[in-house]
């Protein structure tokens, strides 16, 4: 029933800008305020992850027209029974003239029951807390080229990356043409997610996890011009037999690719070596772990890999600490966010089209645990789906690169369970196995 | 960052609108009246009903291996951490299985309250509401270092070393 209590705006900004949450690269938002001697402001807050943001604010003074841009920094975190999430301004520059006077740079916090942030530029004076006048999320239809260019000069490289980003640019209206790729013949992105969607603690996140991961690569095998197969398992149907029936029956073709997502529980006996998780395939507390509900993750990777098929990634959203039960003796197992459209189609075909090979990833190290929160899912599936927003993304002059996305997603998961953002949670230390290159 | 809490704070008792997020929510009722306070060693997973032995005790469905008895103090020290509402994670969720080893239930005269503890490093709790034919539950992280397990690990500690 919390979440009944969330403002708008506090949902949209926690919801974004994390500890925790599912955060679209380069995500724009427009806060105005007004200060006490009546300056309006004009604020264009831009997020690329949760470690890198900044607001550039716009107004009039010393009869100049000027505009500042002042980096920030997120804490996510509770308070007295309520959640806050404080954005911590620093090193402000101007970006036109600067003038006399300098520019403090503004904090702003945002509470779950609140409609608008409040803003201070000095936390030694109480008496300078301001409360906005607005605050809302900037869609295609706010983006012009007039406003963007209230904030930029038009030679700056984010200037014209957010031009190509909201379709402001002619040169990115051809996009749909079709690159050629080395590869031939048709392609197949075959999506595979088990999420423990029913059970009572997680349930909600993993959930949420399944919406996003469904929309991101729907949208991207849309973008791509390539087939769409989806097989989820979830709900009642979230067992091992369903997992190893799915993966039986997939049949992938050499140019395919497969994704695996895993989100619910992990563990590992309390006498296992390998460092990759046991996926908890129970859906009800009443059955109890054994053989027949757990699923090694590497086993998954394997049988994947060994259906020959030319990306194949693989990733576990879940605990890897150990329980106090040994590894059952067994014989051989087995076998948006929504998504947009502000991504560089040129990156998302390098990406998916361009490359070959396996990727395998869990949440944590061994002994570790892994986190969720119900309002934005797994932090290590958010920080995935956020890292490769990044990676295809306009504003990124590198090219496109799956080590660099694994890793950052990795690091994202960290960051996000790291004291300071997650005062409660114990610092998650993803691994991965990596074994993927350009395809020339 | 701590003065900038301090701001909330100040935002907060300034008026904000009002949003019950006691963690506990109605469940907190009870510790106002409790007559008798329990621990239990239980089984790491529960029975359903209709495979439970006659011979043996269930709380919560949750077969019980060891029942240690609590000096008053020990009770006040879990029941005051018990209603801490520092020792529950509100926001995040630890991915790992409920694997419980503890159960404490507290009663009044009408009302039982039933924590199920899956400890470290899975720390959880599945709180059981009971009053008459009335039943409610809900699931909720254990912070690292709580004081639950803290106090209950105490005990353990003192029965161990009988």
């Amino acid at each position: 029933m919390r979440k009944l209590c969330y403002s708008k705006a506090f949902f949209i900004l926690a919801a974004l800008c994390f500890a925790a949450s599912l955060l679209p690269a380069q995500d724009l938002f427009e806060l105005k305020f007004t200060d006490k001697i009546g300056v309006k402001y004009k604020g264009l807050l831009v997020i690329f992850n949760d470690t890198k943001m900044y607001m550039r604010i716009a107004y009039n003074a010393e009869s100049m027209y000027k505009v500042v841009q002042v980096d920030y920094s997120s804490e996510h975190g509770e308070t007295n029974g309520s959640e806050y999430l404080a954005l911590t301004g620093s090193n402000p520059r101007f970006i036109t003239q600067a003038g006399k006077y300098g520019y403090n740079p503004d904090h702003l916090i945002f509470l779950e029951d609140e409609d608008l942030p409040y803003l201070t530029d000095d936390p030694d004076d109480t008496s300078k807390l301001l409360q906005a006048e607005s605050f809302k999320t900037l869609s295609q239809k706010d983006i012009t080229d007039a406003y963007l260019r209230e904030f930029y000069a038009s030679e700056e490289a984010d200037y014209k990356a957010l031009r190509k980003m909201f379709g402001l640019d002619l040169s990115t209206l051809h996009i749909k043409k079709t690159p050629p790729n080395t590869y031939t013949g048709a392609t197949t992105l075959h999506l595979v997610i088990a999420a423990n969607t029913n059970i009572g603690d997680i349930g909600m996140s993993c959930a949420r996890d399944q919406a996003s991961l469904t929309a991101e690569f729907k949208g991207i095998a849309s973008s791509l011009g390539i087939t769409y197969k989806q097989y989820l398992i979830n709900g009642d149907n979230f067992t091992k037999s369903a997992v190893v029936s799915s993966l039986s029956s997939m049949v992938p073709g050499p140019n395919d690719i497969v994704i695996f997502v895993y989100r619910g529980h992990g563990f590992r006996w309390s006498d296992q070596q390998s460092a990759w998780p046991q996926l908890d395939m129970r859906s009800s507390p009443y059955t109890r772990i054994d053989a027949n509900t757990a699923l090694d993750l590497d086993f998954v990777f394997k049988t994947i890999k060994a259906k020959g098929s030319r990306l194949n990634i693989v990733l576990g959203d879940c605990c890897n600490s150990s329980i106090d039960i040994t590894s059952p003796i067994t014989g051989s197992e087995f076998l948006a966010m929504q998504a947009n459209n502000n991504y560089n189609s040129d990156k998302l075909r390098d990406l998916f089209m361009n490359y070959k090979g396996s990727l395998m990833a869990t949440a944590a190290s061994p002994g570790e645990v892994s986190w969720a929160n119900n309002a934005n899912g797994g932090f290590f599936t958010v920080s995935f789906l956020q890292s490769l927003r990044e990676e295809i993304s306009y504003m990124r002059d590198d090219t496109a690169d799956w080590r660099d996305l694994i890793t950052n997603t990795v690091n994202g998961a960290k960051r996000k369970s790291a004291k300071g953002v997650c005062s409660n949670c114990t610092t998650q230390n993803g691994i991965y196995h990596y074994d993927v290159t350009p395809k020339n | 960052m701590p003065k900038l809490l301090m701001y909330l704070m100040s935002v907060m008792l300034l008026g904000s609108k009002a949003c019950n997020s006691n963690i506990l929510g109605d469940f907190a009722k009870i510790f106002k009246s409790v007559d008798k306070t329990e621990l239990y060693v239980i089984d790491a997973f529960p029975t359903p009903a209709q495979e439970q032995d006659l011979s043996k005790t269930y709380i919560a469905d949750y077969k019980v291996m060891e029942y240690l008895p609590l000096s008053a103090d020990e009770a006040a020290s879990i029941k005051l951490a018990a209603v801490n509402i520092r020792n529950y994670d509100a926001l995040n969720v630890k991915s790992c299985p409920f694997m419980a080893k503890y159960a404490v239930r507290f009663t009044t005269a009408k009302e039982q309250l039933t924590y199920i503890i899956s400890p470290t490093p899975c720390g959880k709790t599945r709180l059981v509401f009971s009053a008459n034919t009335r039943i409610k539950d809900k699931s909720m992280d254990l912070t690292p270092e709580n004081g639950l397990e803290a106090a209950i690990q105490k005990v353990i500690e003192k029965s161990t070393v009988k």
